[in-house]
């Protein structure tokens, strides 16, 4: 009895230090999302929180590195956050993969890729089926090609607008229900920042801090210079629960005129189960 | 709704991601040789220090590419190529061999014994701490390091420096070292000063022109953390002491408490850059200047203080001249 007075009072002294615990602020976080959630719900929007997982094909061209094409397979992962409000659409994803890719050789690269894209799509009702919108990719690429013994890695990230198109076509199998979504993306303006010429880090880097080392490390990103285009194929089987699983197909193709061109070409085979929230 | 799957999955299964982009260059014997001659002319560091008219090897060499070379005949003729650059960071590597330019250390003498360092220096009683063997001559530390590959470890470079202060001086002997690491001379050279000082100033290729190099950055040695050496230091150099053996001679050299023994450092103040041939072969080039703070480049060796070469007659004795002047030499400090 004795022993738990003197634990709860040291809890009550120590609430700073409780405060400050991550799991703490995790959960305030969380609480903060399931408010402004509750906010969106009463607007009667929708949401879904989609996760993937597959294998991804993948072939790229560094010619920073070698005129070689390197190619290979690797886990991919990702997750989505959609909001359906009825006249738009949003959604963010976010995709991961680490691999190893050979040339015809057998040389290698270790290829890591982190992307979020962010889609907005406008429609008159909620069964329209074709909608139009607009979508911002950030991309982060990076080959780690361990032959080398310095410079060994060359990266770059990007990050574009352009326009996005969604075809959303309901069915019924029996007495099944089946969603195919089709999504397109294409990037048209944005801004690129990539190894320099013979360095792993970005022009300028070395030379200036603060934002004018910054912005001399950028480089425009512009429709016709560089490419940045990709698409996603989804079926999904509705269940009763208004949870989904499905099967997607998903497709993404990269041109960057950067310092040393870039270039790649993608193609991910991933099982996704949506939980409507 | 078959359609809908099927479609996909084939994209998926016949790996069709890679159709879309350009196959890989023909590996053919003039395609190689061209790109391998365009990948150094623009991004090789030296053209005009070493007055290489690059232009001039091209067209001496292009005529003897012919399509029916075989890979062993294409190689030598690609290596041949590359020595022209004088450059002991150029190099050509396939399966069966490796091309090299050695020319800055088979000219000159060796001055150096690794038998007698063994025997009369190290003796049966040196320590081993992690890549370095060290012994007390006297009150005088001698400090052996090989290859600025190996790293030194925090803990083995405390060991070292904990004998260094029971010590009236220390001899760093990295004759004959290849070089390796950066990240490893500097390390040994922040054990000997207690301040912050310039040694010298590198630039980097960024762009395909003669002229189109970085600014020119400053490099610098911290001192180290833990336990340092403020007294004399002595390094022992030779024409073998390379790459990241001539960058930790130029920064002892610039270090007012140490003095360089022996003869001049082989060079290579270039940092070597990777490549690929469209037929899998890998090579290296400079793609980088280092200077010293007088702007003499680093690619042509660091001067010592004191010359001395190993005398023939001492060898024969199993004296090492140059360890033998180091050691009279603190009497001077």
């Amino acid at each position: 009895m004795h022993g738990i007075k003197v634990r709860t009072v040291l809890e009550i002294t120590n609430t700073r230090k409780i405060y400050s615990l991550p799991g703490l602020r995790l959960s305030m976080v969380v609480l903060l999302f399931f408010c402004c959630f509750q906010t969106f719900s009463q607007q009667k929007s929708q949401f879904n929180l989609s996760l993937y997982g597959g294998m991804q094909l993948m072939s790229e061209r560094d010619k920073g590195y070698s005129p070689l094409l390197y190619r290979g397979s690797r886990p991919y992962l990702g997750g989505s956050f959609r909001v359906q409000k009825p006249q738009k659409e949003m959604e963010w994803m976010v995709t991961f993969g680490e691999g190893l890719a050979e040339n015809q050789y057998g040389h290698a690269w270790e290829i890591t890729t982190f992307s979020i894209l962010a889609s907005h799509f406008y429609r008159r009702s909620k069964d329209q089926r074709l909608q139009w919108g607009w979508a911002n990719l950030n991309s982060f690429n990076q080959r780690l090609n361990s032959r080398f013994a310095n410079f060994n890695n060359r990266s770059e990230y990007f990050t574009a607008f352009g326009p996005a198109v969604k075809i959303r076509s309901p069915f019924t199998w029996g007495d099944k229900h089946f969603i195919w979504e089709n999504m397109a993306h294409m990037q048209v303006l944005g801004f690129t920042l990539a190894s320099d010429y013979v360095l792993s880090e970005p022009r300028g880097l070395r030379e200036d801090s603060g934002m004018k080392g910054f912005l001399n490390m950028l480089d425009p990103f512009f429709l016709g210079r560089d490419w940045a285009l990709g698409g996603v194929s989804q079926l999904n089987y509705q269940l009763t629960s208004g949870n989904k699983l499905g099967i997607q197909y998903r497709y993404d193709y990269q041109q960057l005129a950067t310092i040393h061109p870039v270039q790649r070409s993608r193609g991910a085979m991933l099982l996704v189960l949506t939980v409507l929230l | 709704m078959k359609k809908m799957l099927v479609a996909p999955l084939l994209l998926f299964l016949l790996g069709c991601e890679h159709w879309v982009l350009s196959p890989d260059p023909h590996p053919s014997p003039s395609r190689v040789f061209n790109y391998l001659w365009e990948d150094i002319h623009h991004r090789y560091s030296y053209f005009e220090e070493k007055n290489i008219d690059w232009l001039e090897i091209k067209e001496a060499f292009s005529s003897r590419v012919q399509d029916d070379l075989d890979e062993k005949e294409l190689f030598e003729l690609l290596g041949e190529m590359l020595f022209e650059l004088k450059d002991g960071h150029v190099n050509l590597s396939s399966e069966f061999n490796r091309t090299r330019n050695w020319e800055w250390f088979q000219d000159y003498p060796a001055n150096y014994n690794w038998l007698n360092i063994e025997q009369r220096y190290l003796g049966r009683d040196f320590w081993i701490s992690g890549p370095i063997r060290h012994r007390m001559l006297d009150d005088i530390l001698y400090i052996d390091y090989r290859s600025f590959t190996e790293k030194i470890g925090q803990g083995q470079l405390d060991a070292i420096m904990e004998r260094a202060n029971q010590a009236e001086g220390v001899i760093v002997d990295i004759r004959s070292n290849g070089g390796g690491n950066m990240s490893n001379a500097f390390l040994l050279a922040s054990c000997f000063t207690e301040t912050r000082y310039q040694f010298a100033q590198q630039r980097f290729k960024n762009g395909p022109g003669k002229n189109d190099f970085s600014p020119w950055q400053i490099m610098s040695v911290r001192p180290r953390e833990g336990l340092r050496f403020d007294g004399p230091v002595i390094v022992l150099t030779n024409r073998r002491a390379y790459s990241a053996s001539t960058f930790f001679a130029q920064m002892m050299k610039a270090n007012p408490k140490a003095k360089l023994l022996g003869d001049d450092t082989g060079g290579g103040g270039g940092t070597p850059v990777f490549g690929e041939l469209p037929n899998g072969w890998m090579y290296r080039f400079s793609g980088s200047q280092t200077v010293d703070m007088e702007g003499h480049h680093l690619e042509e060796g660091v001067s010592v203080d004191i010359p001395v070469g190993l005398r023939r007659r001492d060898e024969t004795r199993g004296i090492d001249t140059i360890i033998e002047r180091a050691l009279l030499e603190f009497n001077t400090y």
